[in-house]
């Protein structure tokens, strides 16, 4: 073969290019961990999102202090569904199922990974559920349970109690639970229940030991798990110190070796103390804060939720005049300007529409604006006329109530307030206290218009739930005093539905059906973001609602690890 | 003395009575309770099973009845056990109660150390620059609220000092320079609310007593101006002084409030607003009630100060 000159350097060079190429050092790729398997997912940031990491960059060690704004009224998970209490209590109980954690883990719908089950079966009829549990795991080491091995009977004992307190609505499906031997729990429901599985994988459905009930009457005051941590020291109002559980199953975890929650009820008080680097983690949906933040500690990493926990929206009261008339829903509908409510209260970042379910919990995404149909166009001209074919042309006057879960609530209520002033609705605005909103919200006794939520994570099963529950005629969630029966057939048809797609299709019409209807008014959605100091690495748990955040679970502390070559720079 | 003392420790009896049935009631009027709270994020429990959750937590008795129950444990000093939490109401108080009184001791500290200098020194020198400058420093300490200068105070202190006190309560006998450094800065703005009070006071006070007869005597006779000022105005002038200190310390319970939110500071200020936005009626009642003796106990402490700085008082 006659090679020339040219052809020589030419290939050489080519071949030397391709082997300094190959040599070159990449960026560590993460490992294909549980938590950490290459399902694109990605999770958005808004500063500094975090570099990949391979189990062999973990380092073991060190303290993670965050802030609750407010203290656990007690460790009792049957007896309240407080998420302070949830957020201390997550890292020392485990529960039979637990989501995906981690920035590949699908923020809108849990995959259920095994917890306390190793596996679990489902009868065809989808009426049976049966949990095949981990052996040799142990409690604590902690009288009056002192490390014996956590068994079948736990969970039987744990979801009996359940019944008839807080956490009803994660039981009241069963019909009976068996404990045929020692690692085996037989769970029969008594009508299907889409819902039942993704409830037993959230943080409230944790499993307890039966022997504090037994000596104390509940589980207040003391906290005894098989969980990654031990809680060593609470100081009521100040703080909780948990220490790593020697004895965990998982020996490799958890990674920290102590866990502080200190409680900080004072925003500027939060801020000041994670500039000072007291605590570790900071949570907010105001974007003037994490510039200012950003400004001082521009390495800080900010996660912005790719679904938030919570949606809001206007309510009515649609069994009332004017509310019963869909033609004063839809022109009130037409009169807010999203866009402009975006803009003002999230800065642009938030999305203009929020949304309910079955959106997000059918198709695994956000809605486009499309398909919200004509009445969610700003159009006061045609609100103004619709009033008028109502028979309202001189407008009315009603009311709308609120809580301020943070002051973007006020500032839309205000917001609100103005664009159906414009319209001729004078709407007198009262922002409640916490105990007389959930009363008047939760058991529909507000008087005419409330800023509501809903939940627009957790899949089709959950999202079954908070539609089911919510919107039919005699749903136990449905506290705007919603009924069409022809919306409680599709209802009904997607409880019984098992196959995806056709489900899938139903939650379609539904959707249609209450864009079409306004049977509530979706309204600008917030947008939450979670700032890390940047040593604090695998942060993301679960975003979802009822499942792993802080505050909200914390129960993947167990994964979070401290590089401590980055707390100095 | 002693029977006066019993007379107004017996007087206290019914106010205090008075003012755990008013609290009893009034907190019950405001709707919303403490399970809604409980299970605020679920929403979906029946009547029937809100019911049963009211009946283990005792909430589902009339309203007669559990303030009777509760009066006859807190004559026996047992005040019950908090819905919410389930701890002993006495002894959440006992935990919370010295956070708050350090705080408050501390802080009318910084306030005397601050205003009685500056306020005999400006009426000592009256209208001078000193007066004027001591004057509106009381003005500022006047017209600015505890919790707006509390919140400046963090942001200065965070953002341009680069430094923060620790946000972490520990009790004095555990680490006495560490709770010193967390108790500082709230109670230096307490203190300094405080101060604006007394400054003005004790200015006035002494500009009064300075004009008197007795004190041109002393200066005539030929004592020092120290003396004079130290030993026969300022004594003279305490009385209204401690009256305004007295009235101080009780608008300093709701000051605590704020401040301990604020800082994050586990007192009885904290404990009861966090009783009251849970409903937790019990453990309200019981703070009220601690509250309310301790607002009882100060008055009595300064009547019998007045005698004690006055010698033409006597009590009977």
């Amino acid at each position: 073969m006659h090679l020339s000159r040219r052809q020589f350097l030419d290939t050489t060079a080519k071949m030397g290019v391709g082997l300094t190429i190959g040599l070159l050092p990449r960026r560590a790729r993460p490992a294909r961990a549980a938590d950490r398997s290459p399902v694109p997912y990605a999770q958005s940031y808004y500063a500094n999102p975090p570099e990949g990491w391979t189990d062999k960059d973990i380092k073991r060690g060190g303290t993670l202090t965050v802030a609750f704004r407010g203290d656990p009224p007690h460790f009792d998970p049957a007896m309240t569904t407080s998420y302070y209490m949830l957020g201390a209590v997550g890292p020392v109980y485990d529960r039979l199922l637990r989501p995906k954690w981690g920035s590949y883990a699908n923020p809108s719908t849990p995959e259920l990974l095994p917890d306390l089950a190793e596996r679990w079966e489902v009868s065809p009829d989808r009426l049976v559920y049966t949990f095949h549990l981990r052996r040799g795991v142990k409690w604590q080491k902690l009288p009056p349970v002192n490390g014996r091995e956590f068994v079948a009977e736990d969970v039987k004992f744990t979801l009996e109690r359940y019944k008839g307190k807080a956490l009803d609505f994660l039981v009241s499906p069963i019909k009976s639970i068996d404990a045929p031997d020692k690692y085996t729990v037989r769970i029969a429901l008594r009508e299907r229940s889409p819902g039942f599985l993704p409830n037993l994988g959230s943080s409230y459905a944790l499993i307890t030991p039966k022997e504090v009930v037994e000596r104390d009457g509940d589980l207040k005051k003391t906290l005894i798990g098989t969980g990654p941590f031990i809680l060593k020291d609470h100081t009521p109002k100040t703080s909780l110190t948990y220490e790593r559980n020697p004895d965990f199953r998982d020996a490799g975890q958890p990674y920290l070796d102590r866990f502080r929650i200190v409680i900080m009820p004072d925003d500027a008080t939060q801020i000041a103390a994670f500039r000072s680097g007291q605590v570790e983690y900071y949570d907010t949906n105001e974007l003037e804060a994490i510039k200012g933040i950003l400004g001082s500690h521009p390495r800080t990493v900010v996660h912005k939720f790719h679904i938030p926990a919570a949606s809001f929206h206007l309510a009515f009261r649609l069994e009332q005049k004017p509310f019963s008339d869909v033609r004063v829903r839809r022109a009130i509908s037409m009169a807010i300007n999203r866009e402009e409510m975006n803009r003002l209260v999230y800065a642009g970042q938030g999305r203009s529409y929020s949304v309910g379910v079955p959106w997000p919990a059918a198709f695994d995404s956000w809605p486009g604006e499309a398909v919200y149909g004509p009445y969610y166009r700003y159009d006061p001209k045609q609100a103004k006329a619709l009033l008028q074919d109502a028979g309202y042309g001189q407008g009315f006057k009603t009311k709308l109530v609120y809580f301020a879960y943070g002051d973007d609530r006020t500032l839309q209520s205000e917001m609100i307030q103005n664009y159906l002033g414009a319209i001729g609705i004078q709407v007198e605005v009262a922002r409640l206290d916490y105990g007389v909103w959930i009363d008047q919200y939760l058991n529909g006794k507000y008087e005419a218009m409330a800023l509501g939520f809903t939940v627009p994570a957790g899949g089709m099963e959950l999202g079954h739930d908070w539609t089911y529950e919510l919107m039919r005629c005699k749903g136990v969630k449905n506290s705007w005093h919603l009924c069409d029966p022809e919306l409680d057939k599709l209802l009904d048809a997607e409880r019984d539905e098992t196959d995806p797609a056709k489900r899938r299709a139903i939650f379609r019409r539904i959707w249609d059906m209450e864009v079409q209807n306004v049977y509530r008014a979706y309204i600008a959605q917030e947008v939450r973001y979670n700032l890390w100091h940047p040593w604090v690495k695998n942060t993301i748990g679960w975003t979802g609602y009822r499942f792993d955040q802080f505050t909200y679970g914390s129960s993947h502390v167990r994964t979070i690890w401290l590089d401590p070559a980055l707390r100095g720079r | 003395m002693l029977q006066y003392i019993a007379g107004r420790v017996l007087a206290s009896v019914p106010l205090l009575l008075l003012v755990s049935l008013l609290a009893f009631s009034v907190v019950r009027l405001i709707p919303g309770d403490a399970v809604m709270l409980m299970v605020a994020e679920i929403g979906n429990l029946s009547q029937q099973q809100l019911a049963q959750i009211r009946a283990e937590l005792g909430v589902d008795r009339p309203f007669p009845q559990q303030f009777l129950i509760w009066l006859a444990g807190a004559a026996q000093g047992d005040l019950g056990r908090s819905i919410w939490t389930g701890r002993s109401v006495g002894r959440e108080i006992l935990r919370t109660l010295p956070v708050t009184a350090e705080l408050a001791l501390l802080s009318i500290a910084i306030s005397l150390l601050v205003a009685i200098p500056i306020g005999i020194v400006s009426a000592v020198w009256r209208n001078s620059p000193f007066d004027y400058s001591g004057r509106l420093l009381a003005m500022v300490g006047l017209s600015v609220p505890e919790f707006a200068l509390a919140t400046v105070a963090l942001l200065v202190l965070s953002l341009h000092v680069g430094w923060v006190p620790s946000l972490v309560y520990v009790p004095l006998w555990e680490e006495p320079w560490r709770n010193l450094g967390t108790l500082a800065v709230p109670s230096l703005i307490l203190g300094f609310g405080l101060a604006a009070v007394t400054m003005r006071m004790t200015r006035s006070a002494m500009l009064e007593v300075l004009r008197e007869d007795y004190v041109r005597t002393a200066r005539s006779k030929g004592l020092p101006e120290i003396a004079v000022i130290v030993r026969h105005a300022l004594k003279n002038a305490f009385n209204p002084i401690v009256t305004i200190i007295g009235v101080q310390a009780r608008r300093l319970i709701g000051s605590t409030v704020i401040i301990e939110t604020i800082f994050a500071l586990p007192g009885i200020g904290r404990l009861t607003i966090d009783a009251l936005l849970n409903r937790d009626f019990i453990q309200l009642q019981g703070c009220i009630l601690v509250i309310a003796l301790a607002v009882v106990l100060l008055n009595l402490l300064v009547d019998l100060s007045y005698a004690w700085l006055d010698p033409r008082i006597h009590y009977r």
